[in-house]
């Protein structure tokens, strides 16, 4: 009996020490991840696995003259590029204007940079999950898990030899599989270049300039906000569509993002609704004359909770009729 | 005189008559009212005289007082009773003419909407009961814009029924909006030049 509980203790004490030792190397492999898919040239074939779909994409990355070109496809249906040039990505989307927006980093279905990890790691446990075997080649398995264990979880396939993304598969807090990137084909070569280079003389679409105002103050916030989460945005415009006016505020704990919307309620809110499309989650009700919405690419039960923890900035009540909207200044 | 006599030998059990004689004069001056009263009056002398149970005699005249009581008492009018009840219930074509024409469309409505209400009701407690035990999993996520989940509104009880679906067709037009918008919101700031310094978190 004794016997037995010592060795459960020692076999949990070992077990915590792995996990320290674990957790360092994890961060060293993904900031090799990092590295690596900066400043190798190569070309890559991945799959995207969703609940009712796979859709085959193609990434190609190169350093061009100190340069990141990078080139993202879908292979099939409408065209759906994104073309990164240094620090200019455009976005190329059936039915939307395509876009250029000054930003050194690709916002693609695929985690190919993740970076600061250091503060990642004090909402997230970064976990070695020892070997693993992914497009023909051997990988180091990291895992990347909720501390709060409310968002989703991240498990990537890194190649042991020049460090690349091979596989990350998106899990839920039970996990389920809800999105999956898988690698067909690694291809690392000077061709690459030559390719991409072409891409350098393209006349892109224009530069969006709506980033100027990225601080206006709102008189209201999400009072509940889960540890890590900051502020990366709040706006006021019109939404491109409906022109609607509504304001927003962006959150990133540096891996998800989410969105809050309020707008003014009218016959076509809905009450109290949630959707959800793959890693992404609406929820969205109606406070007296307000409309609450919150996207991204949370699970739906945390949106519902940030959709009802929004509160006025002044007296911290929930957000009343008090809270109108003002119109921006013309 | 004779009788009194005859009564007398009767009472005392000195007459001189054969048994089926007997029975027939008993008979006979028994049922006289006159004789009677005088046997009576010889039954209770004789009580009084033997001091015998004097209360017996009493009783006598109490059946007697009951009779006349009974016989005064004003008898109910079989007529009388069966006219009031007439009154009370009216003839079916009358009865039909007392209810207003309104009154059962009124009354089905009214079952009708009763029965409605326990529905929806119902169905809407069992569905939050569910909405609350069902396990956070449930939730499907197919590739659709229209609410999976929450709480559904009776369908049959709100007016949202009534309307058409360009309601709803604009409500997904907004929510793929809102989609949409969220992932531009999410170029636009996906490390932005203006934080270009970057946090490289290598452990070498």
């Amino acid at each position: 009996m004794i016997k037995g509980l010592l060795l459960t203790v020692i076999m949990l004490i070992n077990a915590a020490v792995f996990a320290a030792e674990a957790d360092d190397h994890a961060v060293n492999l993904l900031a090799q991840m990092e590295r690596a898919s900066e400043q190798f040239d190569y070309d890559i074939s991945y799959i995207l696995v969703q609940k009712k779909s796979i859709e085959p994409l193609r990434y190609r990355h190169a350093k061009i003259n100190g340069k990141n070109v990078s080139h993202l496809q879908h292979l099939s249906g409408p065209v759906r590029e994104i073309i990164l040039r240094g620090e200019q990505v455009s976005y190329f989307d059936p039915n939307i204007e395509p876009v250029t927006i000054l930003s050194k980093q690709m916002v693609a279905p695929i985690p190919i940079l993740l970076s600061n990890f250091k503060e990642l790691s004090s909402y997230y446990h970064i976990l070695s999950q020892g070997r693993g075997r992914e497009a023909g080649r051997a990988c180091d398995v990291v895992r990347i898990v909720p501390k709060d264990g409310e968002r989703y979880a991240y498990l990537l396939w890194l190649d042991a030899d020049n460090h690349l993304l091979v596989r990350a598969d998106l899990l839920d807090r039970d996990g389920e599989l809800i999105e999956q990137v898988r690698a067909l084909s690694i291809e690392l070569s000077d061709k690459v270049k030559t390719e991409l280079n072409s891409l350098l003389d393209v006349n892109l679409p224009p530069v969006l300039h709506s980033t100027e105002q990225r601080a206006v103050n709102l008189n209201w916030q999400v009072t509940s906000l889960p540890d890590g989460f900051k502020l990366v945005s709040s706006n006021r415009y019109r939404l491109l569509a409906t022109q609607r006016q509504v304001e927003s505020q962006i959150f990133s704990d540096g891996l998800f993002n989410f969105a809050v919307y309020l707008a003014k309620a009218d016959e076509f809110s809905l009450r109290d609704q949630m959707v959800r499309s793959g890693k992404r989650s609406l929820f969205t009700r109606v406070v007296d004359d307000l409309e609450v919405t919150v996207v991204g690419d949370i699970p739906v039960k945390m949106a519902k909770q940030l959709a009802k923890s929004v509160h006025s900035r002044s007296d911290n009540k929930p957000v009343t009729k008090h809270m109108m909207l003002t119109e921006p200044a013309k | 005189m004779i009788e009194k006599q005859l009564l007398c030998d009767f009472f005392d059990g000195e007459h001189r008559l054969t048994k089926k004689e007997q029975e027939q004069q008993l008979s006979d001056f028994l049922l006289s009212g006159e004789s009677q009263v005088a046997w009576q009056s010889f039954t209770l002398t004789r009580d009084v005289l033997r001091q015998t149970d004097s209360q017996e005699c009493v009783s006598w005249d109490i059946a007697q007082r009951v009779a006349a009581a009974i016989e005064n008492e004003p008898a109910l009018k079989p007529l009388e009773l069966t006219s009031t009840i007439l009154e009370e219930q009216p003839l079916p074509a009358k009865a039909s003419k007392l209810r207003a024409s309104w009154f059962a469309p009124v009354l089905q409505m009214g079952i009708a909407a009763s029965v409605a209400s326990i529905v929806i009701v119902g169905v809407q407690q069992y569905q939050g009961q569910e909405a609350v035990s069902a396990p956070p999993r449930a939730q499907p996520a197919v590739l659709q814009t229209m609410p999976l989940s929450g709480t559904a509104t009776p369908v049959s009880f709100s007016r949202q029924s009534l309307q058409n679906e360009s309601k709803i067709v604009e409500q997904e037009r907004r929510v793929y909006e809102l989609f949409q918008d969220f992932e531009l919101q999410q170029r636009v700031n996906s490390k932005p030049l203006d934080k270009s310094e970057k946090d490289q978190g290598l452990v070498d």
